[in-house]
């Protein structure tokens, strides 16, 4: 009998599992995730030692951005290294100035010379960089603002001979407003983390060569939503690799994804929405001859769209820019070939993970029908896809020939 | 082994296949054409079983009328894997696809086409897709 045969998942079709796998191969690993926290650890320790300019200041530290809402991606287009942001919460002095703050983080987390961060860090207008070869950890000093929502603090902003000053901010407060807008109690979380533990256990079995691999805690459910803003991420990250203008900030782009009205049934109809979203609010703005303005639902002094867009010119390219990858994500959805989805996904999200994803994809569905377990629905004349329910397996059977044969 | 008729072949076929249409039957040949979608790409196939004098089985033929099978462009030179060249020259860009090994009897004409011949013709499709997209055939066979 022929089983009934549905899309359950968000993950029904070839486009929808490549998306997955592409967002998988660029996403912060938890080896990686683990990596960061105990860097971020010990950089706390370390600024917190006893001839520190910072010693007895330092409140909390804690993870914004990208980290704190699980949507990190890789931040360079040619490799997996990722930026990420950790606020670091200080008692700051009365009388201290931005350039203060800024300089006494720096100061206690380089150190003197020879010591542990002194080559690794950098100061910057909002943030102390710290670098290593996998990934860069953005300190941020922050003052949190007493009888106001929880996490509402001061951010420092200082430019050798350039701006000065603070602002409000709350990213924890927008963090917390994040996940409740994009939680998903559907089966599309528990098959996307059953798909990173897979692939995470490769990679973790390659690396390690010979030697016992530990077991891992399996990878966290994410929803559509977190999946498809790290894609919208990752395709803005390809976007704006050669040009030199500014580009819209990532808490703009999950500003969106977050607000998003429709309820999705796959990562691509996920996507495609994301990016009509985007495009209709910067249509709006584009009708009034204004700039986007977004603010911080935890927060209204916090403007996401500060610094981003400068001008009208930027904000109508990133609308153009939109209406592209419309047109791209519908195309995909269409009658293509795994050939033309690999070509458009390298397009749109970079080479090495479209190609890596479409790699993975042909080899474990050869596998499957190499060995009589691949499922097809006869009725529509398919393969039954992961997360398609049911299906029916054909007898198993041998492709005869090796090129072109007499019959 | 008992084969089955062609009648028998063309009921399970419209049963189990229903974008499937039978372009013709008689007692010795029977020939179907349908669309399938292995994955994202919807082929037009023509599917056919011939009762011949030396076989005493029903052969079939499997052949992709739409779009046309091609080469990857980064390796012209390299013969799309597991076909059987037409041997009618006018239809050279219309080869037959080699479903399955003939001598292990993995097919024979007890088994019905809609199991069997269609399915398999889904799975060559899916490889075949790979192969274009990786230059990798991953589905096996026997060369």
């Amino acid at each position: 009998m022929n089983a009934p045969v549905r899309p359950q998942s968000g993950l029904g079709t070839v486009l929808d599992i490549l998306l997955a796998d592409i967002a998988i191969r660029l996403q912060l690993s938890r080896t990686a995730h683990a990596r960061a926290v105990k860097r971020y650890e010990s950089i706390r320790e370390w600024i917190e030692r006893d001839v520190s300019p910072l010693a007895g200041l330092v409140d909390l530290f804690y993870p914004q951005g990208s980290m704190a809402i699980g949507a990190t991606i890789a931040s360079r287009v040619t490799n997996d290294e990722h930026d990420l942001d950790v606020v670091v919460q200080l008692g700051v002095p009365q009388g201290w100035s931005p350039a203060d703050v800024l300089d006494a983080l720096y100061e206690a987390i380089r150190g003197e010379p020879g010591s542990r961060y002194y080559a690794k860090a950098k100061r910057r207008p909002r943030c102390v960089t710290v670098s290593y070869a996998d990934m860069h950890l953005d300190l941020i000093p922050m003052q949190r603002l007493h009888a106001t929502p929880e996490r509402e603090s001061i951010l420092f902003f200082h430019e050798e001979g350039g701006d000065c000053g603070q602002s409000v901010v709350n990213s924890f407060g927008f963090a917390e407003w994040f996940s409740a807008c994009t939680a998903d109690s559907g089966t599309f979380g528990p098959l996307y983390a059953e798909r990173a533990s897979i692939y995470e256990r490769e990679m973790v079995l390659a690396e390690a060569d010979a030697d016992p691999v530990p077991e891992q805690e399996p990878a966290s459910a994410k929803s559509l939503s977190v999946v498809g803003l790290q894609l919208v991420k990752r395709w803005r990250n390809v976007l704006y690799q050669d040009r030199t203008n500014g580009r819209p900030p990532s808490v703009l782009l999950s500003k969106f994804a977050a607000d998003q009205p429709r309820k999705c049934l796959t990562l691509s109809e996920e996507l495609l929405s994301q990016a009509v979203h985007m495009r209709d609010r910067f249509r709006q703005s584009e009708m009034t001859g204004s700039l986007i303005h977004e603010a911080n639902p935890a927060c209204a002094h916090d403007v996401l769209t500060d610094r981003w867009p400068a001008n009208l010119g930027e904000q109508r390219q990133f609308a153009q820019d939109l209406e592209r990858l419309i047109a791209d994500v519908q195309w995909l959805r269409g009658d293509v070939d795994l050939e033309q989805i690999r070509c458009k996904l390298a397009e749109l999200f970079g080479e090495w993970p479209a190609r890596r994803a479409v790699e993975a994809f042909n080899k474990n569905m050869g596998t499957e029908i190499d060995r009589g377990r691949s499922r097809h629905d006869r009725r529509a004349g398919s393969i039954a896809l992961t997360g398609v329910a049911a299906g029916v397996t054909a007898p198993r059977h041998r492709f005869h020939g090796g090129g072109v044969h007499r019959p | 082994m008992k084969c089955l008729t062609t009648r028998e072949q063309d009921r399970l076929v419209r049963r189990h296949c229903p974008s499937f249409k039978t372009l013709g039957r008689d007692r010795s040949s029977v020939l179907w054409q349908g669309d399938l979608r292995p994955l994202g790409k919807t082929y037009t196939v023509l599917v056919g079983l011939r009762r011949t004098p030396k076989a005493k089985s029903c052969v079939p033929s499997v052949l992709v009328t739409d779009p046309v099978l091609r080469r990857r462009p980064q390796s012209p030179e390299e013969a799309i894997p597991h076909i059987y060249l037409n041997p009618d020259p006018r239809l050279r860009d219309f080869p037959y696809l080699c479903l399955y090994h003939p001598p292990s009897e993995e097919w024979h004409g007890g088994k019905a086409a809609a199991k069997t011949i269609i399915p398999w013709t889904i799975e060559w499709l899916v490889c075949y897709e790979g192969w274009l997209a990786t230059g990798q055939w991953a589905g096996g066979g026997i060369h």
